[in-house]
C-alpha cells in the first residue's frame, strides 16, 4: 500500500537549477497577465481641467471650410471635444452667419466611416512618413499638381518654392471653377478680374442664368444683402426687382419678380439686346443677329429689363451665371458701366484664375514625371481624357483625397487627406478676406493636408501651423503679432485683408465682337441644349458620400438620392415621356440614360441635368444617380434626346406642387399689398369656436415662429442644420420614395404658373393641437410656454397624430435608424437618439430654450431677446425664419410678427398655429 | 316526446361528431399553413420595426387598420344573431346558426385584436392603453379614442366569450355524458364545470343567458361606434363625420351576415345538415344582409351629400374628385350596393350558389371600403405638398392572409371538437313545438 500511495506522487528530485526553473516558470506565468496594452498608457483624470474643456457644456472655435479654394467662415460647436455643428461665421464676408445646405453638412463628413483610413502604396498600407519621404525624394524632373482652384498665401508659397525645385506645372481642376468669369472680364479689361457685388445697394438685379442666391462662393451673403432690400413694408426704395433669365427653376428663380424661361444658350442673345438697349455701344450687326435669334417674349422681355435699368441708373446690377460663356460677362460689365452702376473690381482671390496648365496637356503629356492629384477626382469629372493612361504613364502617381474615388485606383499611392476640421488653413473669400482655419478636433487616422503635402515636395520640414502662422506673420505688416494672430482665430478673419477696389473701365474690343458674332450663330439643327448645371446639394460631386445631402430635397424638383433629365411639360410631352420615365441624351462625347422629370418654369427648348451624380466611389454614392459628366466637355450642350424605355424610380419628398384652391401659400404684387394691406386679415387670427380658447394653460414666456415667404429661397440650408442640430437620421432612396423621410423641417414649394411661393414647413406648435388629443398614452403634450412636445419615451407609436396633423409634420422611426458607427459622434448630447417606433417632430430646438433659461436662471436674469436662435433661424442666410418670445419688442421677430402679412396656414381649422408666414410679396415691373 | 327529443339528439350529435377526414385534414393543414405564415410575417414585423409594411407618411394607418375593422365588423353578426335576435325571440331561425356564428365573433374578434397590438411601434408597450394603477401616476389619455377602442373591443370580447361559454355548457356536458373514451370524459367533463341538468341549475342559466344577452345587445351597436370614433374624432377629410357611428355599426352587420353565409352553407353541406340550417335561415340572413346593405348605400349617399353640403373645400374635393383610391371606390360600390340588390328577388336568396357570391362580394366591398374610408382622407388631406401614395408590402398581404389562415384553423378546430349546433336549445324548441 505504502509504495502504491508514493507512486502517485511525482518524484521530483528538487534540485538547485530545479529550483530556479521553478521560480522562473512561476515568474513567468504571473508576467502574463500583466503586459502593458499599447494604446492605454497612463490615465490622468481631470484634477484641474483644462480650461476650455467643460463637460456638457459647448465650446465654440472659429474655422474655415473651403470649396473650390474660396474660403466659407464658420463656427463649430464643439461638446468634449467633438465638433457636432457648424453654422457661419458672422464675421466672414462669405457666409454673414448664414448657411449653405453643404456647409451644414461637412460635419457629418468628418465622422464619415466611408472615409479613406490609411495611406497606401501600390495597394499596400504604408505610412505617411514613409509617403512624405518619397515625396521628399522626388527626382527634379516635371512634377504635375491637379488640384481644384487655392487662394491660400501659404499654398502660394510653397507652391513658389516648389518651382524653384521642380520642373512644376500645376493644373487647376474644378468642373465648376469660375474660369468663364475671369475669361470675360479680361476680355473688357484686360486682365482677369473678380467683381465684388453689393447687392444691397441695387434696385434692380438682373441674373442671367445666374443663380446668385443658390449656388456659388457668395450664395449665402448675397442672400443676406438681397434679403435687406425685400420688405414691403418700408420705405419707397425698400423693395429691389429680380429680373431672372434661367432655362431651369432655381432659387433665385422662385424669389424672381420677373422671370423668363430661356435656354442658356440664348442668353447671349438676350444679354446683347439688353446691352444694346441700354446703349453699349456695340456693332449694329450684333444686335440684330441677337433680335432675330430670339422669340418675340424674349426680346420684349430684354427691352423691358433695359427699361427699367436706365430707370435705375447707378442702382443696379447684372450678374452672368458662372457656366455663361466668357463674352455674356464681358457684356453684363459694358451694361453696367454703361448704366453707371458702381461695379468694384478687385483681384481674385484664386492663385490661377486663368489655368496655364489644363488636363488635356497632362493627358497628352509623353513622359509625365510625377503626378499629384489632390483633392479631386479629375478621373470622374474629366472621363473624355482618359487620364488612367497618363497616370500609368507617370513616375510617380499619388492621390490626396477625403474618400477613396475613380482617380485613387489609377494612381500608385494614396494618402487620406485632412478635414477642413482637422488641420491649419488659410483660404481667401472672394473678396480677399483671408481667414485661419484652425484645426478643432485631432484627426482620427493617419491623414494629411495639402499644406503638408506640398510642403513635403517643397523641402519644407515646418507643420502646418507654423507655415500658416508664419505666412501671416510675413504678409501682414502687424506691429503686435501674437494678439493679432490670436485675434484673427478668436473672430475667424483677418482683419482688413480684403482686397482693394482697382480703379479701371471695361472697354469692349473686337476679340470680344468676334466671341459674340459665334455665340450667336445658330446652333446645329436636330439638337436639343443640355445645360448642365452643379447639384444645389452635391456641387460638382465632391459631396456625394455625405447622407444628408444625399437625402436633401432639391430646391426645386423634390427629388433626392439622385439627378434627371428636368425639362418643361412641352419638352416631356414632345419626346412622349412622362415622369420617371428613362430618356436617353446624346452628347457631343458621350451618352446617358436617365429618369426624366418634368419641372414647371423649365424652358421647352432646355433639358437641364445636374452633375455630381453616379459616381465609383464610396458605398453611399455608388450607384446613386447619373453620371453626366461623359456627355461633353462643356456645361452648355446640344445633344440629341429621346424616349429610352422603361422607368427608374425617382424618389422625391413632394409630388403634388399645386395648391388646388387652397389658400396655404398666399403671394401678392407689391402694388396689390400697397392698395389693400389688410389682405391677409382673414387668414389669421381666432377662429369662432365652442370650445374653450386660450385659458390659464399658457403661462410665463411664450414662444413663436414667423417665416417671410417673401426672402425664403428655398435653398433648405434649415433642413440640413436641423438634421445636424436634432439628430435627424437619413433613411434612404427606397424608403424616401415610399414617403418615409424624416426631415423636421422641409420647403413645400407651390408652383402654378408663374407664382411661385417657397413655404418652409415645419411643426406649427399648434395652440389647439390635433395631434394631441388622439394620442391614447398623453405622448404629445403641450409646455406652459406654448410648445407641442414630444415625449419619446412615451410614445408607443400608434401614429394616430401623425393622421391627424394637417400639416403633416410628424416623423416616425419606421426602423431603428440610429447610427451605431462613429457618425454617432456627431450626435448632438443635448437631444435624444429617438428609437424604433416612436414619433418625433420639430421641438422648435427646445435644447436651446432649455439651455437659455438655465444660463437665464443661474444669472439671475431673465431671457433676453434674441437670446434663443433655432437651427434653422441661424442658418437661413436670408433671415426668413426669425424666433422669439411672443411680446418681445424691437426685434426682427417682433417686426415680422407685427407685420400686417402675417397669415396662418390651414388657418380655417382653428388650430391657432404659434408658426406663422408672412405673405409673399412680388415686385413685377407694371406693363412688362 | 323523449323519442324524439334522442333522435334529434344522435341525429345532430352524430353528424357534428362525424369524421371530416381527408377533406377536413386538407383545409386545417392549408389554414395551419397561412397560420404560419401570419406568425411569420408579424415576427418578421417585429424583428424589424413596422417599416416592413407598406405605411408610410402620410398614410400613417393603412392594412392593419383597414384589417382590424373590417374583422371586428366581421364579429358583429354573431352577436347580433345570438343577443338581440334572442331577446327578439327569433328563436326557429336563430337556434340553428346561434352557435356557428358565436364563435365566428369570437375568432373574427381574435383576429382583429392582433392588429392593434402590432401595428404600434412599439406593441411591447399595448398594455399603456388601458388604465391599470401605475408608478407614475400616467394614466391614457381620455380625449383619444383608442382608449375607447381597447376599452370596448376587449369589453366585447369578453361579454361575448361569457355568452358563448354560458351557452355551451348543457352540450359540453352532452358530450362529456356521452364521450366514448375516459381522455374526452375528462375534458368535456373540465369544460361542462359540473353542469347536472336539474332544474335548479336550469333556472339559473335561463336567467343568467338572457341577462348576458341584454348586456352583449348594446355592445353590437356600441363597439363599432367607438371604432368609428377613431376617425370620426380626426380632422382628416372624410373622417370627421357624425355619420360615422350608424354608419359603421350597419356595415359591421352587413359583412358579418356575410361571413355567417359563407361559413353556414359549406359546414351544412360537409355536415349534411340541411334540414337544421335550413334555406329559410339561409334566407332570413340574405334578407338582414340586404337591409344593412341598403343602410350602407344610404351612408355612401349621405357621405357625399355631407361633403357636398358644408362646402368644405377639402371634403368636396375628396368625395368628387378622382384618386388613387378611386378604383377601390367603385369596385366598393359595386360589391356592396350593386351586388345584394339581387336579394331583392327569392329565388336568388334560395339559390346558395348565389347567396354564397354575393356574399364573398360582400365581403371584399366591405374590406374595399374600409381600406377607402382609412387610405383616401390620408392621402389627400388639407395639404397639397404632403400628398402621397400608399402600396402595401408583401408582408402586409401575408399578414392578411394570415388571419384569414387562423381563422379558419381555429373554426375548422371548433367543428372538430365542440358542438357548433346547439343541441339543447334545438331541444328546447322541440319541447315548446
Amino acid at each position: 500500500m505504502k509504495g502504491d500511495l508514493h507512486s502517485l506522487v511525482p518524484r521530483v528530485e528538487v534540485t538547485r537549477r530545479a529550483a530556479l526553473k521553478l521560480l522562473a516558470t512561476g515568474v513567468a506565468a504571473l508576467e502574463t497577465g500583466c503586459f502593458e496594452r499599447p494604446g492605454d498608457r497612463e490615465i490622468v483624470p481631470y484634477v484641474q481641467e483644462p480650461p476650455e474643456l467643460r463637460p456638457g457644456v459647448t465650446t465654440r472655435y472659429t474655422g474655415v471650410l473651403s470649396l473650390d479654394g474660396f474660403g466659407y467662415g464658420v463656427i463649430v460647436d464643439t461638446h468634449d471635444g467633438r465638433p457636432t455643428k457648424l453654422d457661419g461665421n458672422p464675421a466672414h464676408p462669405a457666409t454673414l452667419g448664414g448657411s449653405l445646405p453643404w456647409l451644414q453638412a461637412r460635419i457629418l463628413d468628418l465622422y464619415d466611416p466611408q472615409r479613406s483610413r490609411e495611406p497606401t502604396m501600390l495597394g499596400q498600407p504604408a505610412s505617411w512618413a514613409a509617403i512624405a519621404a518619397q515625396l521628399r525624394a522626388l527626382p527634379r524632373g516635371p512634377l504635375w499638381i491637379v488640384m481644384p482652384p487655392q487662394t491660400s498665401p501659404t499654398i502660394a508659397a510653397l507652391l513658389a518654392r516648389i518651382a524653384a525645385r521642380h520642373d512644376l506645372r500645376v493644373v487647376t481642376h474644378a468642373p465648376l471653377a469660375r474660369t468663364a468669369v475671369y475669361r470675360g472680364h479680361e476680355l473688357v479689361y484686360g486682365r482677369p478680374l473678380e467683381q465684388q457685388l453689393d447687392l444691397a445697394r441695387a434696385d434692380v438685379v438682373v441674373a442671367l442664368d445666374a443663380d446668385l442666391l443658390g449656388t456659388g462662393p457668395m450664395a449665402a451673403a448675397w442672400s443676406r444683402a438681397f434679403a435687406s432690400r425685400r420688405k414691403p413694408e418700408g420705405g419707397p426704395r425698400s423693395m429691389n426687382r429680380l429680373w431672372v433669365a434661367e432655362p431651369m427653376q432655381t432659387p433665385t428663380g422662385t424669389l424672381a419678380d420677373e422671370r423668363l424661361p430661356i435656354a442658356a444658350g440664348e442668353i447671349a442673345a438676350l444679354a446683347t439686346l439688353i446691352a444694346a438697349e441700354v446703349g453699349v455701344a456695340l456693332p449694329a450687326s450684333l444686335g440684330q443677329t441677337a433680335q432675330a435669334r430670339l422669340g418675340e417674349r424674349a426680346a420684349s422681355w430684354a427691352r423691358h429689363v433695359a427699361a427699367d435699368l436706365v430707370a435705375h441708373r447707378g442702382a443696379s446690377a447684372i450678374i452672368a451665371g458662372d457656366r455663361q460663356p466668357p463674352v455674356v460677362h464681358a457684356l453684363a460689365r459694358m451694361i453696367d458701366h454703361a448704366l453707371g452702376n458702381p461695379v468694384v473690381m478687385t483681384t481674385p482671390a484664386v492663385l490661377d484664375p486663368l489655368p496655364t496648365h489644363g488636363l488635356d496637356e497632362l493627358a497628352s503629356a509623353a513622359n509625365p514625371g510625377a503626378v499629384l492629384v489632390l483633392d479631386c477626382d479629375p478621373l470622374y469629372t474629366a472621363p473624355h481624357l482618359h487620364l488612367a493612361g497618363v497616370l500609368a504613364r507617370s513616375t510617380f502617381s499619388l492621390h490626396a483625397g477625403l474618400y477613396a474615388n475613380a482617380t485613387t485606383a489609377a494612381c500608385r499611392g494614396h494618402i487620406p487627406l485632412a478635414h477642413d476640421l482637422e488641420t491649419w488653413t488659410d483660404p481667401r473669400a472672394l473678396d480677399g478676406t483671408l481667414a485661419i482655419g484652425q484645426p478643432t478636433i485631432r484627426p482620427r487616422f493617419e491623414v494629411a493636408s495639402i499644406i503638408d503635402v506640398l510642403a513635403e515636395l517643397a523641402g519644407v520640414t515646418l507643420d502646418a501651423r507654423t507655415l500658416v502662422h508664419d505666412q501671416l506673420r510675413g504678409q501682414a505688416a502687424l506691429d503686435v503679432f501674437d494678439t493679432a494672430w490670436t485675434t484673427a482665430l478668436r473672430t475667424g478673419v483677418v482683419a482688413g485683408s480684403a482686397f482693394r477696389a482697382e480703379t479701371i473701365t471695361p472697354t469692349w474690343r473686337s476679340p470680344a465682337t468676334d466671341a459674340l458674332a459665334a455665340l450667336l450663330a445658330p446652333p446645329p439643327a436636330n439638337t436639343v441644349e443640355v445645360a448642365l448645371a452643379p447639384s444645389p446639394a452635391l456641387h460638382d460631386g465632391r459631396f456625394a458620400p455625405n447622407a444628408w445631402l444625399q437625402e436633401l430635397p432639391h430646391p426645386i424638383t423634390k427629388q433626392t438620392w439622385g439627378n434627371a433629365a428636368l425639362m418643361s411639360r412641352a419638352t416631356a410631352s414632345a419626346l412622349g415621356v412622362s415622369n420617371e420615365d428613362l430618356v436617353r441624351v446624346r452628347g457631343p462625347v458621350g451618352e446617358a440614360v436617365l429618369p426624366a422629370l418634368i419641372v414647371e418654369g423649365a424652358d421647352d427648348h432646355a433639358v437641364t441635368i445636374e452633375l455630381g451624380h453616379g459616381q465609383h466611389g464610396p458605398a453611399i454614392a455608388a450607384g446613386i444617380g447619373t453620371d453626366v459628366y461623359g456627355l461633353g466637355d462643356a456645361m452648355i450642350l446640344r445633344a440629341t434626346v429621346s424616349k429610352a424605355g422603361g422607368t427608374r424610380v425617382v424618389p422625391r419628398t413632394q409630388i403634388y406642387m399645386a395648391e388646388h384652391g387652397r389658400e396655404i401659400a398666399p403671394l401678392v404684387t407689391l402694388a396689390a399689398y400697397q392698395r389693400d394691406p389688410k389682405l391677409a386679415a382673414h387668414l389669421r387670427g381666432d377662429q369662432a369656436s365652442l370650445l374653450p380658447q386660450g385659458g390659464d394653460r399658457f403661462k410665463g414666456v411664450q414662444w413663436g415662429m414667423t417665416i417671410d415667404t417673401s426672402i425664403c429661397s428655398g435653398c433648405s440650408a434649415c433642413m440640413v442644420a436641423c438634421q445636424a442640430e436634432n439628430n435627424v437620421p437619413t433613411v434612404g432612396p427606397e424608403d424616401v420614395a415610399k414617403g418615409r423621410a424624416m426631415h423636421w423641417i422641409r420647403i413645400d414649394r407651390y408652383i402654378e404658373e408663374e407664382r411661385v411661393v417657397n413655404e418652409p414647413m415645419l411643426c406649427q406648435h399648434c395652440e389647439n393641437a390635433p395631434c394631441e388629443y388622439v394620442c391614447p398614452v398623453n405622448a404629445t403634450d403641450h409646455s406652459p410656454d406654448g410648445l407641442n412636445e414630444q415625449v419619446y419615451n412615451r410614445c408607443v407609436g400608434t401614429r394616430f397624430c401623425a393622421n391627424n396633423c394637417p400639416y403633416k409634420v410628424r416623423r416616425f422611426n419606421w426602423f431603428a435608424y440610429e447610427h451605431e458607427d462613429s457618425r454617432s459622434l456627431q450626435y448632438n448630447p443635448d437631444v435624444t437618439v429617438r428609437s424604433r417606433g416612436v414619433m418625433e417632430k420639430c421641438t422648435y430646438c427646445v435644447q436651446r430654450i432649455r439651455g437659455a433659461e438655465h444660463r437665464a436662471i443661474v444669472d439671475h436674469r431673465a431671457i433676453q431677446p434674441g437670446e434663443v436662435v433655432t437651427a434653422c433661424q441661424a442658418a437661413c442666410p436670408t433671415g426668413a425664419i426669425q424666433f422669439g418670445m411672443l411680446d418681445e419688442h424691437d426685434t426682427a421677430f417682433a417686426t415680422m410678427r407685427a407685420s400686417r402679412r402675417r397669415f396662418e396656414a390651414l388657418h380655417d381649422l382653428g388650430t391657432r398655429p404659434r408658426t406663422q408666414y408672412l405673405v409673399k410679396v412680388t415686385n413685377p415691373k407694371e406693363g412688362a | 316526446m323523449s323519442e324524439k327529443l334522442r333522435d334529434l339528439h344522435d341525429d345532430v350529435f352524430g353528424r357534428m361528431r362525424a369524421r371530416g377526414g381527408r377533406q377536413w385534414r386538407i383545409a386545417f393543414g392549408v389554414c395551419g399553413l397561412f397560420t404560419l405564415l401570419l406568425v411569420g410575417s408579424l415576427s418578421w414585423t417585429i424583428y424589424k420595426g413596422i417599416g416592413v409594411w407598406g405605411t408610410n407618411m402620410p398614410a400613417a394607418w393603412a392594412f392593419a387598420i383597414i384589417n382590424f375593422v373590417w374583422w371586428i365588423g366581421i364579429g358583429h353578426a354573431g352577436t347580433f344573431i345570438s343577443a338581440i335576435l334572442y331577446l327578439l325571440e327569433q328563436n326557429s331561425w336563430r337556434n340553428p346558426i346561434s352557435r356557428l356564428t358565436e364563435t365566428m365573433t369570437i375568432f373574427a374578434v381574435v383576429q382583429a385584436g392582433l392588429f392593434p397590438i402590432f401595428h404600434l411601434g412599439r406593441p411591447w408597450f399595448a398594455y399603456w392603453l388601458f388604465p391599470y394603477p401605475d408608478i407614475m401616476g400616467v394614466w391614457p389619455n381620455v380625449k383619444s379614442a383608442l382608449p375607447w377602442d381597447a376599452a370596448a373591443v376587449s369589453t366585447y370580447f369578453t361579454v361575448s366569450v361569457l355568452f358563448w361559454f354560458t351557452g355551451l355548457l348543457p352540450d359540453l356536458a352532452s358530450l362529456r355524458d356521452h364521450a366514448p373514451t375516459r381522455r374526452q370524459r375528462i375534458l368535456y367533463g373540465l369544460l361542462a364545470m359540473g353542469w347536472r341538468g336539474d332544474a335548479r341549475s336550469w333556472r339559473h342559466y335561463k336567467v343568467t343567458y338572457l341577462m348576458l344577452a341584454s348586456i352583449a345587445a348594446p355592445l353590437v351597436i356600441s363597439v363599432h361606434s367607438v371604432v368609428s370614433s377613431d376617425f370620426a374624432i380626426g380632422l382628416t377629410p372624410g373622417w370627421h363625420t357624425t355619420l360615422q357611428p350608424p354608419y359603421f355599426v350597419a356595415g359591421a352587420i352587413f359583412s358579418g351576415f356575410a361571413m355567417v353565409i359563407v361559413l353556414a352553407i359549406p359546414v351544412r353541406f360537409f355536415y349534411r345538415l340541411e334540414h337544421v340550417i335550413t334555406d329559410r335561415v339561409l334566407e332570413n340572413c340574405a334578407k338582414l344582409m340586404l337591409i344593412t346593405g341598403c343602410i350602407v348605400a344610404y351612408g355612401y349617399m349621405m357621405e357625399h351629400f355631407g361633403a357636398y353640403y358644408t362646402g368644405d373645400a377639402d371634403e368636396r374635393s375628396l368625395m368628387f374628385g378622382f384618386h388613387p383610391t378611386s378604383i377601390a371606390f367603385w369596385m366598393m360600390i359595386s360589391c356592396n350596393v350593386l351586388a345584394p340588390q339581387v336579394l331583392w328577388l327569392r329565388r336568388a336568396r334560395r339559390s346558395k350558389v348565389v347567396l354564397l357570391i354575393v356574399s364573398l362580394l360582400v365581403l371584399l366591398g366591405m374590406w374595399l371600403e374600409r381600406y377607402v374610408i382609412v387610405v383616401q382622407g390620408l392621402l389627400r388631406d388639407q395639404l397639397p405638398s404632403a400628398w402621397g401614395n400608399y402600396m402595401p408590402t408583401i408582408v402586409d398581404l401575408g399578414i392578411l392572409a394570415g388571419t384569414l389562415g387562423f381563422f379558419g384553423l381555429l373554426f375548422l378546430a371548433f367543428l372538430r371538437f365542440m358542438p357548433f349546433i346547439p343541441v339543447s336549445e334545438l331541444k328546447e324548441e322541440a319541447v315548446l313545438e
